[in-house]
């Protein structure tokens, strides 16, 4: 699937309102739940697991460093 | 005032027939401020033949003296300009551009390009200071003639009569009153129009505030650049862009902790340039001013005898650009259909698609900017960190830098529910649907829209087994609209393509150049059907 901007802006701005209503660790546990749900969605295992791999090594330096 | 050589033009009052008390009205259509949204409408309505009257309460260009404000010229507007006759002159003095690069940090992390497609008439963007744009339209307008252009003239009051709207005048030599059939309120973000009639928009007040800063500065080759999280400005957004006259202009956030009025003193705005641009660059700031930006969109933008359009309508972030240029196309959008309703060609049902449609448009602009304000500047702890997520993800992965939001281009609105259009009979694969904006692109000799007039315009693409001859049919009037024809030649593979109609086809543009239907196989009557259908949706008297 190639995710379109349109697609893409709705996605984000969901999702950033759903982070700001977490406090402190509970945007961790937030995000953990999220990737659990589109884990079953997706339902490929292999895909996942590559994805969170992926997602480590994507760090964001930070830009004062 | 003169700065760094520049001085824009005083316009002297000059006493209206009213102070003599004379009463010549009522006037057409009366347009109040001459920004972009209300100089335009006036000369897309003298274009036409309609006298209008603009009342515009300062002397001289803009509301900031020499600050740029509205820089960055779409295609579209362009587009619009072209027929105005002001396209060139912007393209002469502006600077093309159609290459954005966003930086994390100091690092570049994506380069994008606006417009992939060749072989168009105008570029992407093109920017240039608003005062010239400005300037350039006050010529025109004269030129065109049928505009009274009264400077130096503050709305005090404003009265709904029934088939008139009735505006008292304050001016240097004293008060008048003055009656019109018609009133754009084109008098911006704080409209005099919109207090006086008593109409209430909400406002958001966003959180961020920012410097804003014309320099001159040799900076060449230099487009669009934002940086994300600079440590220059202590992890806040920096935008530049180039504009005419060598000039760059650079926007930074001030921070929460700053004070935002030191922020803009000239020493502190000299200090950070100096950080901003490389060593030993010499640099002359020709002004300096601060914005906090604001969402106000009205939730009608016809009220009685008076529309409103620009930041008298709508108020947005300027993120995407979409603020002037949405006002340029509201007046396109409205121009013709007043001319219409003025000459009794259409009934006052048809300017109810102007509410519609630039109502639609508004929404969506607006929806659009604070998106795109939401990523550039996060308003907390938890959108920063998901906005940061995607800043390090799209460094190596490429669906993620669809989600780099740092302001969608402005593009026309597709209209949706709108009697102006007529929906598909039957499936197209490709092409601009009903309500978009046409496409345009080369012809034999020019560009497809060199070929409008201030009618509608049937786009005919014969097809292999065309049934259209190869001649254009006469132009033919419906409902006292005329209808021109266009047949696009063999070897017009790039329009064919835009359109999707290699099969044949005809599309039907409306006198804004937005697709009212289209049909298969290409049909000269098929298309006179169309807009007889389109109109007695829109106008079913």
């Amino acid at each position: 699937m190639t995710l379109r901007w349109q697609e893409g802006d709705r996605i984000f701005e969901r999702l950033t309102e759903a982070a700001e209503t977490q406090e402190g660790a509970e945007l961790s546990r937030f995000l953990a739940r999220l990737v659990f749900l589109l884990a079953n969605e997706i339902d490929d295992p292999e895909a996942v697991l590559a994805a969170i791999d992926a997602a480590r090594r994507a760090g964001r330096r930070d830009p004062a460093g | 005032m003169s700065v760094l050589g520049y001085q824009l033009p005083v316009y002297e009052f000059e006493a209206p027939p009213e102070l003599s008390g004379e009463h010549p009205g009522p006037y057409p259509v009366l347009v109040v401020g001459a920004g972009l949204a209300g100089l335009t409408l006036a000369a897309e309505l003298a274009r036409r033949g309609v006298p209008v009257v603009v009342l515009e309460q300062g002397a001289s260009l803009g509301v900031l003296g020499i600050a740029s404000r509205g820089i960055a010229y779409a295609k579209r507007t362009l587009e619009i300009f072209d027929r105005i006759g002001i396209a060139q002159q912007v393209r002469d003095k502006g600077q093309t551009w159609s290459e954005g690069t966003i930086y994390d940090g100091s690092e570049e992390l994506y380069r994008f390009e606006l417009q992939p497609e060749a072989e168009q008439k105008w570029p992407a963007f093109i920017n240039i200071q608003q005062f010239y744009v400005e300037e350039y339209l006050v010529e025109r307008i004269s030129a065109l003639g049928d505009v009274d252009l009264r400077w130096q003239s503050r709305v005090t009051g404003v009265e709904q009569l029934g088939d008139l709207v009735r505006v008292r005048v304050d001016t240097p030599q004293g008060e008048y009153e003055l009656d019109a059939q018609w009133l754009a309120a084109c008098d911006g973000a704080g409209s005099a129009v919109r207090r006086l009639l008593g109409i209430r928009a909400p406002l958001a007040q966003l959180e961020d505030t920012w410097a804003i800063v014309d320099v001159k500065v040799a900076m060449p080759g230099l487009q669009r650049r934002i940086w994300l999280g600079s440590p220059l400005i202590e992890g806040g957004a920096i935008v530049m862009h180039p504009m005419a006259d060598g000039v760059v202009r650079a926007d930074w956030q001030i921070g929460q902790l700053q004070d935002p009025a030191a922020e803009i003193e000239p020493d502190r705005v000299t200090e950070r340039l100096r950080a901003f641009l490389p060593d030993g660059t010499d640099f002359e700031i020709v002004s300096i001013s601060r914005w906090s930006y604001r969402r106000r969109v009205m939730d009608r933008l016809w009220h009685g005898r008076a529309f409103f359009l620009g930041d008298a309508a709508h108020e947005i972030p300027p993120f995407g650009a979409r603020g002037g240029n949405g006002g340029i196309q509201d007046a396109e959008n409205l121009a013709w259909k007043l001319a219409a309703v003025l000459d009794g060609r259409a009934s006052a049902d048809l300017l109810e698609t102007y509410a519609g449609e630039r109502g639609q448009a508004s929404v969506e602009n607006a929806l659009m900017s604070c998106r795109a304000q939401a990523f550039i500047t996060p308003r907390s702890e938890s959108g920063r960190i998901i906005r940061d997520a995607v800043l390090g993800l799209a460094r190596e992965h490429a669906f993620a830098r669809v989600l780099l939001n740092t302001g969608r281009p402005s593009t026309p609105t597709a209209y949706a529910a709108t009697p102006l259009l007529v929906p598909d009979s039957e499936p197209f694969d490709a092409g601009p649907e009903p309500g978009s904006a046409a496409p345009d692109g080369p012809l034999k000799d020019g560009f497809l829209l060199d070929r409008r007039s201030d009618g509608w315009l049937a786009v005919h693409f014969p097809g292999a087994a065309g049934s259209l001859d190869r001649e254009s049919p006469p132009p033919i009037e419906v409902r006292g609209f005329r209808v021109d024809h266009v047949i696009v030649p063999a070897g017009s593979e790039v329009l064919v393509d835009r359109y999707g109609a290699a099969a044949g086809a005809t599309y039907v543009l409306r006198p804004d150049c937005h697709v009212a239907g289209r049909l298969r196989p290409a049909s000269a009557d098929g298309a006179v059907a169309l807009v007889e259908r389109v109109l007695a949706q829109a106008d079913p008297r």
